[in-house]
């Protein structure tokens, strides 16, 4: 066993930023199982942070060990100065949280549940506030209607905006679009980026690459408990040193077939042929690309569907697991 | 307060708009006591015959006998004390109004008035009259300026051979009902929020989850005194049965005996994983009580075994607290076995419930 994987961004950088979230060492096991395993994490003021990895990496249980949810057997950790296991009520009141579990009471309208939560945090749920979450989360001609009367998007984004009841310096939201289908997942994002633009922290963990490269300023990836990089996305994906894949399908003008070896074309590291269907990865995209026309234009091939796709967090992921995220 | 005040606001908003647990918790016991009801009919007569002893013995007892007399709700009778009260108890007077032979000046004269416990509707009617009657002979007697009273009116319940089976009932599905909805309606409803998560995100906020449990209580108090307010209130204006005792005694009973089955509802549901399980169990809880607790019918004539077991059920003791204090006018005091006995219920059913209490799913 390793020991706790030192993850430390703050110090590379060029600006001083204002560290809203502190975890060291932090540690939960169930019985034999050991979900977390010795998280070291920094997050900054005004970031969105994401926390990427396969379902049963620990996120979750990460997440709500910073909630006061769960009590960690080990590891400090400590949000806007205060301690979450010690000062746990404290910090209640300065966090807004969303759940993996959306659920919430069948019998009440949407603006009574968001009157309620006001209550419940003691803020002032003003009627002014709660349109304006309504706004935000397009829910406002749902107002009256009741929270077991909206679709699974609406209740989701319902949850969100309760994160926000509370003018919550620090939000959590725990796979805030799992089970989304595509619509419902973009209306997702777009309020996570208003809450942003609000600037407030955000710590949000999910197994979808595309989300955390749409939304995360930064990205964590975590696997078996274990943190094992944390960078910006853009970083991340320059860090394989790979440029990008080449896609196309190939059709021949006497049905002669592509025989040569692709391998051997400049910048290509690996090679996947599927019938007519390519595809290239290589570390130099503009080599490969220009030997590949060239090659076709002496064999009198044709390439159809010709495309470049940028290497994304997946393939960083796949780097550091050797395995991919949905598997 | 707001926090807490809001809760119970809320658990009250949502108690109305669920309609199955509405009809169990209301519907379902208002159609059992109208059904039996008009099987059984109402008891009450709009005359009563009364047993005067001592009418002419004193100046104010003769005043009182002639107003009697010229009142249309009475058929009244005189005769000594011993035949008076064994026409009482056959159940052949609705009451006997017993003067003193003598009359100790500067004392209000001291009238007791038996009435028939088992029909409570006329004898609420009789006490009722005869006060009227005592009042306006005091009044007439102060003029302008105030004085002693003339006239101090006690009323005492006699037992009779019967009892009508309305007012027998009534108090017995007033219990059932606040036992159903006590253990079975918050033992769903709490497995539910719990197992999807909602006691989670409670927990997330700064409203202590302690506070939650206490809200949840108060407002299923405010259940069990509604579902009291409209059976009662039924039962009164169909069957015209009426309260002899005191509407606190039976809002304290009412109390007792909803915190006696929640701390069983909390049991359920700590041990339930699913509101499926919650519901199964609930039932088979509340069953056997609902057949062996007398609610139905007295179990006096039943086997010893069956008597025995009666002993052991709750529900046995809210029903008979109920019935003591609806019919029989008994005073809490009196009470003090069926108190104790639900006293000890909550007891137990707290230190189990808080043994094997769970905020987090089962799954989890």
């Amino acid at each position: 066993m390793n020991p706790a994987i030192q993850i430390d961004n703050g110090r590379d950088s060029e600006t001083i930023e204002e560290v809203v979230i502190r975890i060291e060492g932090l540690r939960k096991t169930y019985g034999e199982v050991v979900a977390v395993d010795g998280v070291d994490l920094t997050v900054n003021r005004g970031e969105v942070f994401g926390i990427l990895g396969p379902n049963g990496a620990g996120k979750t249980t990460t997440l709500e060990m910073i909630e006061g949810l769960r009590k960690p057997d080990a590891g400090e950790i400590e949000v806007a100065g205060y301690d979450a296991v010690r000062e746990a009520e404290d910090l209640k009141r300065i966090i807004g949280v969303q759940l993996q579990s959306t659920a919430l009471f069948d019998y009440l309208s949407v603006e009574e549940t968001l009157r309620l939560f006001s209550d419940l945090y003691g803020t002032d749920g003003s009627p002014v506030r709660i349109q304006q979450l309504l706004e935000i989360a397009s829910l406002a001609k749902k107002a009256k209607a009741r929270v077991d009367e909206l679709s699974g998007g609406q209740q989701h984004r319902l949850s969100l905006i309760l994160a926000l009841i509370n003018d919550p310096r620090v939000v959590f939201l725990d796979e805030p679009t799992t089970g989304l289908d595509p619509q419902a997942r973009h209306n997702v994002w777009d309020l996570v980026r208003k809450i942003r633009d609000e600037k407030k922290t955000v710590l949000l963990t999910t197994h979808y690459m595309e989300e955390a490269e749409e939304l995360c300023d930064r990205v964590a990836i975590m696997d078996h408990g274990r943190m094992l990089v944390c960078d910006t996305p853009l970083t991340l994906i320059r860090s394989l040193k790979m440029d990008a894949t080449v896609l196309a399908s190939v059709e021949a003008d006497s049905g002669e077939q592509l025989e040569v070896d692709l391998d051997l074309l400049p910048g290509v590291t690996s090679e996947e042929r599927e019938a007519s269907d390519l595809r290239l990865q290589t570390e130099n995209v503009q080599a490969t690309v220009t030997s590949l026309m060239s090659l076709a234009a002496e064999r009198g091939l044709h390439l159809k569907d010709l495309s470049v796709r940028s290497v994304n967090l997946e393939d960083v992921f796949i780097s550091y697991t050797g395995r991919g995220l949905r598997d | 307060m707001k926090p807490y005040l809001s809760m119970v606001g809320a658990n009250l908003k949502m108690t109305l708009r669920n309609r199955t647990g509405l009809f169990w918790l209301l519907l379902f016991p208002a159609a059992f006591i109208i059904v039996l009801g008009s099987l059984v009919g109402d008891g009450s007569s709009l005359h009563a015959s009364v047993g005067v002893v001592n009418g002419g013995a004193t100046p104010v007892a003769r005043q009182m006998t002639s107003a009697m007399k010229d009142s249309k709700f009475f058929a009244v009778q005189s005769g000594a004390k011993g035949t008076e009260f064994a026409k009482l108890r056959e159940g052949k007077l609705d009451a006997v109004v017993v003067f003193p032979e003598k009359e100790s000046s500067g004392q209000p004269l001291p009238v007791s008035t038996y009435v028939d416990k088992a029909n409570v509707s006329t004898s609420q009617a009789v006490s009722a009259a005869i006060g009227q009657i005592g009042q306006r002979i005091n009044e007439q007697a102060a003029g302008t300026a105030p004085q002693p009273q003339v006239v101090s009116i006690n009323t005492h319940g006699v037992q009779s051979k019967h009892l009508s089976y309305i007012d027998y009932l009534v108090p017995g599905i007033l219990a059932m009902s606040i036992m159903q909805s006590a253990i079975g309606g918050l033992a769903n409803s709490f497995v539910v929020l719990r197992e999807r998560g909602v006691l989670r995100r409670i927990k997330v906020t700064p409203f202590p989850l302690t506070s939650f449990i206490a809200a949840r209580i108060t407002s299923q108090f405010a259940v069990a005194l509604c579902q009291a307010a409209v059976l009662l209130g039924l039962a009164r204006v169909f069957f015209h049965v009426e309260i002899v005792g005191s509407l606190l005694s039976v809002g304290a009973f009412v109390l007792l005996g909803c915190l006696a089955f929640l701390t069983i509802g909390f049991l359920v549901a700590s041990v339930s994983g699913k509101q499926e399980s919650a519901s199964a169990l609930a039932q088979l809880i509340t069953f056997p009580m609902l057949f062996f607790s007398g609610v139905f019918f007295s179990l006096d004539q039943a086997p010893t075994w069956l008597q025995d077991l009666a002993k052991v059920l709750p529900l046995t003791y809210l029903a008979d607290g109920l019935r003591q204090v609806m019919i029989y006018g008994a005073s809490l005091t009196s009470l003090w076995g069926d108190t104790l006995a639900l006293a000890v219920t909550v007891a137990i059913g707290f230190v189990l419930a808080t043994r094997y209490f769970r905020w987090e799913p089962k799954t989890s």
